[in-house]
């Protein structure tokens, strides 16, 4: 009698641990679906090469004109300083690294505006709106990561100046609900 | 007679030329003609053999014409209106390229993208995509080229066969330009009937419409006005063809030693040509580096070659690649294939007929000298 009990016991719990493991393998090991590749990250303030590459950036936008152009355009800058903005963070670069991001979100930003006037000049964009969701996604996955390894807030303080309180999450907080709204709306359009 | 012969040939050539027409283009298909050339595969190749046999023959007669009857250059001009009139009408059935010239014009001029970085296939809905070959590719052609092509573009009302059309005109007004440059420079009939009534320059600009007379005639004007010592504009026109094509870079020893020799105060150009000829076969022999040997690559050295007085082993070997090349079409007209026995057949007609005609060459020459030494 003794021994159905434990019998019992045991099935109980193992049906628990395998239920335990289910939802484990389903909340921890599935991945974020982003097919989107981010670049590696490009020259990092401070080196000597990283004014010019700013400066290139901008004479691109003559380059990349034209609707579908300027989508992709801004898609690359933004993705270039999301990276940047991650490195910063993880060298504890705060102030540069929230100045990245601001960049990376203002880029972001523009995207919607360039799909709606690519569809207004006759061109199917769809493609481009599913690759700025799979953009938004993988921005988001990286901006969490960085929410779970930085302070909430953090104060700046240069010899020479004053100090600056960098809300540090409220400005993740805000790139991640930029990005969210991408995935969400019907179409940003 | 001859005179009827040559209306009639070019006619139907022309007419052949639709029997090419995708079945997703949106002209007019003469169905029994496309059904011909898509379900008659071995017959089709013939008949393409034929047609190009024949334009040879004719070619060879043409120019034993111009040597023996020495006819002025208004004759020359007329039977060269005659191809120009006729095959304008015919559709370009031989390579698809003016698809991509219009393709490219269009993502320009009218999506008013960047061509060099937005692809035609980058617009889903445009209606092109349903029969472009090159979809896939960012612009091939230099800036220039992509500048000049506003002017078809624009002629052509956003309908495809009139830009089609547009397209053909622009690049037959270059290759009239070449020939008469071509009088200009030489002032002989027979370098004019050497180069307009080539089947190579024929096929690959007049039907096909490709754009390398536009980078040579630029080449070409630019070593002329060299000649009469106008720098600067040597200098944009050449740059201008290097810009179109690139091809014409290799082009720029042969500047240098006509400058140099003018330093010198005499220029052989006799020479000149000589070496332009040479420059611009080596870019075409090396040519499969980047790609492969394109029939209308050959266009760069005829050019030169045309210009030379002398018939030596380098018309010879000239003559062979003017046979050969046309005939790198042949195994896809058979097959339908571009892939199995076509890359060998194409690479064994690319070789055999220069190396037949120099044979041919030092054979006659040979006998000739022995003849001269009795």
């Amino acid at each position: 009698m003794l021994q159905v009990r434990d019998m019992n016991k045991i099935r109980r719990a193992g049906s628990i641990c395998i239920s335990l493991l289910l939802y484990l393998s389903v909340a921890l090991i599935s991945p974020v679906e982003a097919s989107y590749i981010l670049p590696y990250p490009s020259y990092m303030p401070g080196s000597k090469l990283y004014t010019i590459s700013r400066t290139a950036d901008r004479i691109k936008a003559y380059w990349y004109f034209g609707d579908i152009g300027k989508i992709r355009y801004h898609m690359a800058l933004s993705d270039k300083y999301l990276v940047e903005a991650k490195t910063l963070f993880e060298y504890k670069q705060y102030l540069l690294a929230v100045d990245a991001l601001s960049r990376s979100d203002w880029e972001f930003l523009r995207i919607p505006d360039n799909l709606l006037l690519a569809k207004k000049h006759g061109k199917d964009v769809d493609y481009l709106v599913g690759i700025y969701r799979d953009e938004a996604r993988s921005h988001m996955d990286i901006i969490n990561r960085i929410l779970l390894d930085t302070p909430e807030t953090f104060l700046w303080e240069p010899e020479k100046e004053e100090a600056n309180l960098l809300m540090i999450h409220k400005y993740l907080q805000i790139a991640a609900d930029v990005r969210k709204r991408a995935t969400q709306s019907a179409l940003p359009l | 007679m001859i005179y009827l012969l040559f209306i009639v040939g070019t006619m139907l050539i022309s007419l052949y030329t639709w029997g090419y027409v995708n079945s997703n283009i949106p002209f007019v298909h003469i169905s029994w003609l496309v059904d011909f050339v898509s379900l008659n595969r071995m017959l089709n190749s013939a008949v393409y053999t034929g047609m190009v046999a024949g334009m040879f023959a004719a070619y060879i007669l043409m120019l034993g014409f111009v040597s023996l009857r020495k006819p002025g250059i208004r004759t020359i001009y007329i039977y060269i209106s005659v191809l120009v009139v006729f095959l304008f009408f015919s559709f370009p059935a031989f390579s698809n390229d003016i698809f991509n010239y219009i393709a490219t014009a269009k993502v320009t001029y009218f999506y008013r993208e960047n061509p060099y970085l937005v692809m035609p296939i980058d617009i889903p809905n445009e209606p092109m995509l349903a029969f472009m070959h090159a979809a896939n590719k960012t612009a091939l052609y230099g800036p220039v080229w992509i500048l000049m092509t506003i002017v078809p573009h624009v002629v052509g009302v956003g309908n495809l066969l009139t830009t089609m059309y547009a397209f053909k005109l622009f690049v037959i007004v270059f290759y009239v330009l070449l020939v008469r440059l071509i009088w200009t420079v030489t002032r002989s009939v027979r370098a004019v009937a050497f180069f307009a009534f080539n089947p190579l320059v024929v096929i690959d600009t007049l039907i096909s419409a490709h754009n390398d007379v536009v980078m040579m005639y630029l080449a070409l004007t630019s070593l002329y006005v060299l000649k009469k010592k106008r720098y600067t504009y040597a200098v944009i026109l050449f740059v201008a063809s290097v810009l179109i094509k690139g091809a014409t870079l290799f082009l720029l020893p042969v500047f240098l030693y006509v400058w140099w020799r003018q330093g010198k105060g005499h220029v052989d150009w006799e020479r000149v040509w000589f070496l332009g000829a040479v420059c611009m076969f080596a870019i075409f022999m090396l040519s499969p580096v980047r790609e492969e040997i394109y029939s209308w690559y050959f266009i760069w050295v005829l050019a030169f070659v045309s210009l030379r007085k002398n018939i030596d082993i380098y018309t010879a070997v000239a003559f062979g690649f003017t046979f050969g090349l046309p005939l790198r079409f042949v195994p896809y007209a058979a097959t339908g294939e571009w892939t199995g026995i076509t890359p060998i057949v194409k690479k064994a007609v690319t070789i055999v007929f220069p190396a037949l005609s120099l044979v041919l060459y030092l054979a006659i020459g040979k006998r000739k000298y022995l003849q001269d030494q009795v």
